[in-house]
């Protein structure tokens, strides 16, 4: 008898530890699971569910020109998920895509020694670690993304660091991330520091900024599917997924980071420097939205 | 999505500045129709490669997007049902030139070819073949946009 | 040039991409830079020409190209060659898989 009940204390200890352990996530997680369940049931029918989803779209377009029934997957895809015709341009270039050059100079940079002997090889034995990105660092208390790693690894070995938005950063992380292709992204949120962190990129994101009194949501999640100008707006889902990003308006493969900059001027605001603690967090939270899909930079977007 | 793995393929042997003469085509229309090349209208950028602007509707197909996702990278194929072919003209309405590609026609090609061309503004992508003399044509609206975030 | 050479059913398919900027005229005067544009393209197969394009400034960055002729056997070359309009030329080769 008495044993039995210390058998089932040990148990209520235990699995409450476990609770407390994994909670750091716990809204993480709904947030997450709720994004899906809100793209999964947007995208499902564009036709049917115009009035609540696609009020400004004309209807011919939402029936000869939207994909529906999207699945998970589809949303690596962004715009080309549901948009058609630009899907067809996609495919079409994706037959020989522009950063076969980027990926091949990023496997050069990755192989060339540095002034002390070492390289690249050195900091990151195996290229396929794009999947170990963004994580929190709990003994720096910050938010460590693939591009602040690539340049730790210079500075350590006496190199300059390199600039954060495109150039050599951006082919090495697109290298990175062509061997990193097919990984499930698992971001995790380990300690309360690490829940901060995610909670400051869920604020930025959802906080309306600029001139133009827009939110990253505005046009990534009600905005997604719809029309800004010209632009087949993308949805959050799936979005970290696929940088860097050789952008058609580039002409060249950039970094999430150089595209958080174009958004902020695009809203109406001053851009932050690449890298800021702003900008981390922010990665941070859009790569943990999209936990469970999988990696496939580089990419072609327009 | 069929992704290709392309960094396992080789580049090849590369041999730089060495202008090897036997690379001796039909027609060398850079030489022969200069001009061509310099017309900032298809008419006249047709008069001066082929002699007339008289062209017959048909025989041409092309594939181009409704709305190009940017004005500096469309994908487009040409193609043509006829035989004979000498040589395939693309002409883009709108461009500083008109003429942006003529193919030569070999004699064991297939006259269908894709390529990747820059459009400035909304415009018609213009194709023409021509076949044992005669000018078969066909002409595909391509939209261009600014967009709204692109700027 | 990246290409890749298949042949199947006596038809070989060519898929290819050279490296080169395509500077058209507005965009180098922006960048107070010379306009530089391949001019003329081609590939060989045993000697013979099977694709001749005179191009412009108007091909995009990095040109692609497509196209296929009858003949080709696996293992032999195509050839390529370019030359732009400041009389930089290339010539490299890919197999036939």
């Amino acid at each position: 008898m008495f044993s039995k009940i210390v058998k089932t204390s040990i148990f209520i200890v235990a699995s409450a530890t476990i609770l407390v352990a994994g909670s750091f996530n716990a809204q993480a997680e709904k947030d997450r699971l709720a994004l899906q369940h809100y793209m999964l049931a947007k995208f499902k029918n564009p036709v049917a569910n115009r009035a609540e989803y696609f009020p400004y779209m004309p209807l011919h377009i939402l029936k000869t020109q939207y994909a529906k029934n999207l699945k998970l997957s589809d949303f690596l895809l962004g715009s080309y998920a549901y948009d058609l015709d630009a899907r067809k341009q996609y495919t079409e270039l994706n037959e020989f895509p522009p950063y076969v050059f980027n990926v091949s100079h990023g496997e050069k940079l990755y192989n060339t020694k540095f002034k002390n002997g070492k390289s690249f090889k050195d900091c990151f034995p195996n290229p396929a670690i794009k999947g170990n990105y963004p994580y929190f660092d709990t003994k720096k208390g910050e938010v460590i993304t693939i591009g602040l790693a690539i340049n730790e690894c210079r500075v350590k070995n006496g190199e300059k660091p390199w600039k954060y938005g495109k150039g050599k950063l951006a082919d090495l992380d697109g290298y990175f991330a062509f061997k990193s292709r097919g990984q499930v992204l698992n971001v995790t949120i380990p300690n309360a520091a690490a829940e901060k962190a995610y909670n400051a990129g869920k604020k930025y994101y959802y906080s309306q900024r600029g001139s133009l009194k827009m939110s990253c949501a505005t046009c990534h999640v009600q905005g997604a599917g719809n029309k800004l100008r010209a632009e087949s707006l993308s949805p959050l889902l799936g979005q970290y997924n696929h940088f860097p990003v050789y952008r058609l308006k580039w002409q060249a493969l950039g970094t999430m980071q150089r595209r958080f900059k174009g958004c902020n001027k695009n809203q109406g605001e001053q851009p932050q420097k690449l890298q800021s603690k702003d900008y981390r967090d922010l990665e941070y939270f859009l790569a943990y939205m999209s936990n469970g899909l999988k990696l496939d930079g580089p990419d072609i977007r327009k | 999505m069929n992704r290709r793995k392309f960094i396992g393929i080789g580049a090849g042997v590369v041999a730089t500045a060495l202008v090897l003469p036997s690379q001796l085509s039909a027609v060398d229309f850079r030489k022969k129709d200069a001009k061509a090349f310099a017309d900032k209208d298809i008419k006249s950028a047709l008069k001066d490669l082929y002699g007339t602007d008289a062209t017959i509707k048909g025989g041409v197909s092309i594939s181009a997007p409704d709305i190009a996702e940017n004005g500096a990278v469309v994908p487009i194929t040409v193609s043509t049902d006829k035989a004979n072919v000498k040589s395939i003209a693309v002409f883009i309405e709108g461009n500083p030139e008109a003429l942006a590609a003529v193919f030569n026609v070999p004699a064991t090609s297939i006259p269908k070819y894709a390529l990747r061309v820059k459009m400035r503004k909304t415009g018609h992508i213009v194709v023409v073949a021509n076949v044992d003399g005669k000018l078969y044509t066909n002409k595909k609206l391509v939209k261009v946009t600014i967009g709204g975030c692109g700027g | 040039m990246r290409a890749i050479a298949k042949l199947k059913n006596g038809i070989t398919t060519v898929r290819a991409m050279a490296h080169h900027p395509m500077l058209s005229y507005l965009v180098a005067k922006k960048k107070h830079k010379k306009a530089k544009f391949i001019t003329h393209l081609t590939a060989k197969y045993n000697g013979q020409l099977v694709y001749d394009l005179y191009s412009t400034q108007f091909l995009s960055k990095n040109p692609y190209i497509q196209f296929a002729f009858k003949g080709g056997k696996k293992g032999d070359k195509i050839v390529f060659y370019w030359i732009d309009n400041t009389g930089e030329s290339k010539t490299s080769s890919a197999k036939i898989r």
